[in-house]
């Protein structure tokens, strides 16, 4: 397949990729407050926004495949247990809490039993930290493996 | 940190920002952004500057103490 031609210098395409770098984690994060909001607040039915939620879905394995291939991570993190742990506290400590306010709003019933609410709560903290946990502990092993094959493609032992 | 020595030998060179841009097949914008420490060029860029105007890595972009940074 013939490459098209670049006009841009390397500097020019170092700075075109922070602004796209940041454009799409922009539109990520605004598309993913899309759908909570109309999913979760709004009680919008599927039809409504499942178009969104694919295209947010196409953009997360995107993003994983990519990074997996090249054996990439994260910016300001390596692939450790400690680091899934974090993650994992802080997601599903997020979604919790959106959980919790949104059956708080939409249902009678959990506004007058607050036990309930926090049981129900904490059931779906619980699975969502084990969820999270083992994708990213998959991913991370996976990602640590591609590293090492990587580093042996280009090592110094190998006939080029 | 500015490069003063790559500003100093296109200077001896008498070849303006815009020229040796054309030369090297970058925009001025980039050789201003070298020449000011705004940007750090790749290996090959540097290579290319270096052909250029006639000068080695070492004459252009090797630093022997401190005296050049800002």
């Amino acid at each position: 397949m013939k490459k098209i031609k670049k006009v841009v210098d390397e500097r020019q395409e170092l700075e075109l990729y922070k602004i796209e770098h940041v454009c799409f984690w922009i539109v990520f994060w605004l598309l993913l407050g899309s759908i909570i909001v109309q999913s979760m607040f709004l009680n919008a039915p599927l039809s409504q926004w499942g178009f969104e939620w694919s295209i947010f879905m196409i953009s997360c394995g995107g993003v994983m495949v990519g990074c997996y291939k090249k054996g990439q991570w994260d910016f300001y993190s390596k692939p450790t247990t400690k680091n899934y742990l974090i993650y994992s506290l802080v997601g599903a400590g997020a979604f919790a809490i959106i959980y919790a306010i949104t059956m708080y709003l939409n249902h009678p019933y959990l506004k007058d039993n607050l036990l309930a609410l926090a049981s129900l709560t904490a059931l779906i903290f619980g699975l969502l930290f084990a969820l999270i946990f083992v994708a990213l502990f998959v991913s991370g092993t996976l990602v640590k493996k591609r590293q090492q094959k990587l580093e042996n493609q280009f090592s110094d032992d190998d006939p080029q | 940190m500015k490069n003063i020595k790559l500003k100093v030998a296109r200077v001896e060179h008498d070849i303006s920002q815009e020229e040796l841009a054309k030369r090297v097949g970058v925009t001025r914008q980039t050789v201003g952004m070298i020449e000011a420490g705004k940007f750090n060029p790749s290996l090959q860029l540097c290579v290319a500057i270096c052909k250029a105007l006639g000068k080695t890595l070492n004459d252009l972009f090797w630093e022997e103490n401190d005296n050049e940074k800002n």
